[in-house]
């Protein structure tokens, strides 16, 4: 970078989320705290943006390089607020041991996925783990399946949606969650995953209990704590019955933004400038599992990404849902709404029609 | 109830309490009995009487957690806001449940009313203001909440039992020439002593294991107490269940003593409040 | 709501005696307990209070007068509706569970078995520890997938067919909840309400076995009027705490599956913390607080009429 850099002590705070909106919103916030790309949830950027918390850092020499891509997510307005130094990838992290000696091969395929399925769970292993209890992983297979089903034919979804011509129920959402409910009634999972949390999700994958788990690459650091000689992979999760529909869910992970009300401002946008060269932004992917924002550099890919480089080098991937939604309503009407799915209290359209109807609201 | 022959009647009670009892502290023991496991050890049954006790976990936990500063800061804090609680608090309801006025009865709902509003609606503005004195990230906060928000049960406690208690005791020191304070310190207060361990016990209690303020005013402080530390700990190392609940056990064993010395006190100090 | 047991008279001449002797307690002794109680508590509550009135979204500094606004989404809200409900079952579930056991077991500390006195020290010590360590322990127990579980306890000793998703089932991941928080203060109300049995002298029940009753006439007739004092205390505490509760239900579902545990507290955490509506929180949390405040009231009223009747 440039020449030399003053040293900044840096003092790490611990909070939830609640305590930071609490913080930021009676005027004492931190200089430096977590934001979500794009919208729908207090702490995203443009909910942040619209209240005037986030410092400008559209001078900076990274805010070039951001792809029009990610623009939507990462931008407001065209200006930078928040810098994030990886992309996470939604996919199937399977263990290959067990799927080599099950002879299981990758679907590509809607019919394909659902004959490993039945393969495993005649062989007492349920295919994939689901740690529904935690409500954001129920989400997980729902956002591997939409980019395929919804996506794929039609690109502008957001677009339509926001200009209100289209809406959940009337797309391939439907298809997306009818097959997710499949996926239970068939046996994909195991059992109980309503009172399944992550950390039991990746448990069941470590000790063989299940072949795989839908998930975010920071499953594998869990995964490898409890067995450490699992050799693991991930393929993407197809929705559809034509291989060339098959699209990933591939989107910035959460960053971190600089308060517009902080008393170390220099201090602040020198963090995030180091943050950002591509040593740091390379050295923070490998330790995270995932894709650095930014290529550049010598990085080493986590491998288990290595079945989802061609999609991302194709385009053929697509930015979290939730990250384009107006309100956090949304999003907790997806995150419930999935539960009631899984344990039967809602049908996909009852729970598709409660989005549509939260996708409203101010 | 039948005070006379311990019989077969009193025998099969016996069984029975014994019974519900054990499943009562069942999970007690399995806190303990997971927190001294080695780690990785999946053969033998969870609730099986451990073999060897491995008291790694308990030094991992108390490392990762940094137990230590927070043990002293959670003591500093219940210690010090429940003494303060206690002496203005039955002082208060002292005043209060001697004064037969309309106003003191009025200002004696002002204090049971906080007893049923929920604490979350002063969130922000106290927040703010402990932010304004700069006092977010000490000890000092936490005093200040505690001795706010126990004052309610407190006076409630101390007026429920000082109104059964007829004031001809410190009427005859005031005869004799103390003064009010004198009557109250030396007198009435000493009288108290059931209430007053109870009062102390439960606002401890309270204090000890309270997490949203702490988390908030001191969380990733230096001055951050148990309970802040615990959670974290947690967040952290979720399914390593042997960590976990090395950690939990330390948490709660300070406390847990504190109330196996006082119990009697406790429990006395219940009969009095309720007949009264 | 003076109840000294003195007659009107003594009571009259005690207050011109007192006339007559030494000034009143003096007002330093009330000032500092209500300096800081102010301070502290009713202030902030009263500021905060007025965030109900506001659209404030907790994030930005600027809050818009709306005046009754959020009351009347509220009524309107079903999110709302339901969780009332949700708060209602759980309160009722765990006041009648903790409360019978709670009685039960004090008979039973009341009698002279051997252990009674460490019976009761083990019972009450769930009480005292955390909410949140409580909630983790439990979590634990309720997990189908760990070896530990009350699940893998029942296929240990051969009840395989009675293994639940005690968080993940809907329909009982309310009562594993009202579970835990029995689990922790039934030795509390144990402990009241031995306070309250012991006060009861035994030449009432000999008079009442003379008599001839019965075990349940006893307890009826004797036993129950005697120990009123110990059931209002215990029935309002745990009626307003059942309102209250929060740390378990937030640590151990977070109001999952769907809004099958979501609560009023809970309700009002996630409108402040998860979609920036802290002036619709702090009305929902007014309202919580009239509710308590009600039914804590009638609660009052109906149980002081049975201890004087008794």
């Amino acid at each position: 970078m440039h020449a030399e850099v003053p040293t900044i002590k840096v003092e790490m705070s611990f909070g939830d989320d609640a305590s930071t909106v609490v913080r930021i919103g009676s005027g004492n916030p931190p200089d430096l705290f977590r934001v979500f790309p794009g919208n729908g949830s207090a702490l995203s950027m443009v909910q942040l943006v619209n209240a005037g918390r986030l410092a400008d850092l559209s001078d900076q020499s990274w805010v070039k390089r951001i792809p029009p891509s990610l623009t939507p997510v990462l931008k407001v307005n065209n200006k930078a607020y928040f810098f994030t130094p990886t992309q996470a990838v939604i996919g199937a992290v399977y263990n290959k041991q067990v799927f080599e000696s099950l002879k299981l091969t990758v679907p590509h395929t809607w019919s394909q996925l659902m004959t490993l399925c039945d393969t495993a769970k005649k062989a007492g292993v349920p295919a994939f783990a689901l740690g529904a209890k935690d409500s954001w992983v129920g989400q997980l297979i729902d956002y591997a399946l939409v980019p395929s089903l919804v996506y794929s034919n039609t690109p502008d979804f957001d677009k339509l949606q926001a200009g209100g011509t289209a809406t959940f129920s009337s797309s391939g959402w439907k298809e997306a969650l009818n097959k997710y409910k499949m996926m239970l009634d068939r046996g994909c999972f195991n059992e109980n995953p309503l009172g399944t949390g992550f950390e039991q999700q990746a448990k069941l994958v470590a000790t063989g209990k299940t072949v795989a788990a839908v998930q975010l690459s920071l499953l594998v650091p869990r995964i490898q704590t409890d067995n450490p000689t699992a050799t693991l992979g991930m393929f993407a999760l197809p929705g559809g019955d034509r291989a060339s529909q098959l699209r990933v869910p591939v989107a910035p992970s959460s960053g971190i933004g600089v308060s517009a009300q902080s008393k170390n401002l220099t201090e602040a946008r020198l963090f995030i400038a180091f943050m950002a060269q591509q040593t740091s932004i390379n050295r923070y992917a490998e330790l995270s599992g995932d894709l650095p924002i930014f290529s550049g550099g010598s990085v080493k890919i986590n491998p288990l990404l290595s079945g989802i480089l061609p999609f991302v080098r194709a385009g053929k991937v697509n930015l979290f849902m939730d990250q384009s939604w107006p309100n956090a309503d949304v999003q907790q009407a997806h995150l419930a709404g999935v539960q009631q799915l899984l344990s039967g209290q809602a049908s996909a359209t009852d729970v598709l029609k409660k989005m549509d109807d939260a996708y409203q609201k101010r | 109830m039948r005070r006379h022959r311990y019989g077969l009647s009193q025998a099969l009670l016996e069984a029975v309490m014994v019974l519900v009892t054990v499943v009562f502290a069942a999970p007690l023991y399995l806190l303990l009995v997971f927190a001294v496991r080695h780690r990785g050890d999946l053969e033998t049954s969870a609730w099986a009487f451990p073999t060897h006790f491995d008291l790694s976990n308990f030094s991992t936990a108390w490392t990762s957690a940094s137990l230590g500063p927070a043990l002293l800061n959670s003591t500093l804090v219940t210690v010090v806001s429940g003494a303060l609680v206690i002496g203005i608090g039955s002082m208060a309801a002292y005043y209060l449940a001697r004064s037969k006025t309309r106003l003191s009865y009025g200002l004696y709902l002002l204090f049971l009313g906080g007893l049923i509003v929920p604490f979350q609606l002063g969130l922000v503005p106290l927040y703010q203001g402990m932010r304004d004195l700069n006092l977010l990230g000490t000890p000092l906060s936490l005093i200040i909440f505690y001795l706010g928000n126990l004052m309610p049960f407190t006076v409630f406690l101390y007026a429920g039992f000082l109104r059964a208690l007829p004031p001809s005791y410190e009427e005859a020191a005031r005869i004799d020439g103390a003064s009010h304070l004198q009557a109250y310190v030396f007198v009435a207060f000493p009288l108290l002593r059931p209430v007053t361990g109870t009062v102390l016990i439960l606002n401890a209690i309270g204090t000890w294991n309270d997490f949203f303020t702490p988390m908030l005013y001191t969380g990733g402080t230096k001055s951050q107490t148990l309970p802040v530390a615990i959670y974290a700990f947690v967040g952290q190392y979720s399914a390593q269940w042997e960590l976990v609940f090395a950690g939990l056990l330390i948490a709660i064993l300070p406390i847990l003593i504190v109330y196996f010395l006082l119990q009697r006190s406790i429990i006395q100090g219940f009969a009095s409040g309720v007949k009264g | 709501m003076s109840d000294l047991p003195h007659p009107k008279v003594a009571m009259q001449s005690t207050r011109i005696l007192k006339k007559r002797r030494v000034a009143g307690v003096p007002w330093y002794f009330l000032a500092p307990a209500l300096l800081a109680y102010i301070l502290v508590v009713v202030y902030p509550i009263v500021a905060g209070g007025s965030y109900a009135f506001t659209d404030w979204n907790g994030l930005n500094p600027v809050k818009t007068f709306v005046g009754l606004e959020n009351f009347r989404r509220l009524l309107q809200d079903d999110q709302a509706l339901s969780s009332l409900k949700n708060t209602v079952l759980i309160t009722l579930s765990v006041t009648l569970v903790q409360n019978t056991l709670g009685l039960l077991l004090a008979l039973g500390a009341n009698s002279t078995i051997r252990t009674r006195f460490l019976l009761r020290t083990v019972l009450f010590a769930p009480a005292v520890i955390s909410s949140l360590v409580a909630a983790y322990l439990w979590q634990y127990l309720y997990d189908p997938n760990v070896e530990g579980g009350i699940n893998a306890l029942l296929t240990d000793v051969g009840l395989k067919s009675l293994r639940q998703d005690w968080l993940g089932n809907p329909q009982l991941a309310l009562f594993a909840i009202t579970g835990t928080v029995v689990w922790q203060y039934t030795g509390y109300s144990m402990v009241i309400f031995l306070a309250g049995l012991q006060g009861v002298p035994v030449e009432l029940y000999e008079a009442a076995e003379l008599d001839g009753a019965g075990a349940w006439q006893s307890f009826w007739n004797v036993t129950r009027p005697m120990i009123a004092p110990a059931i209002t205390v215990n029935l309002m505490l745990s009626v307003i705490g059942g309102f209250k509760l929060f740390d378990q239900i937030l640590a151990m579902t977070g109001g999952g599956p769907g809004y099958a545990t979501s609560t009023l507290s809970l309700l009002m955490y996630k409108q402040a913390f998860v979609f920036s509506r802290f002036g619709y929180s702090t009305a929902t949390a007014l309202v919580l607080a009239i509710i308590i405040a009600g039914v804590s009231l009638l609660q009052l009223k109906l149980l002081r009429s049975q201890e004087l009747e008794g």
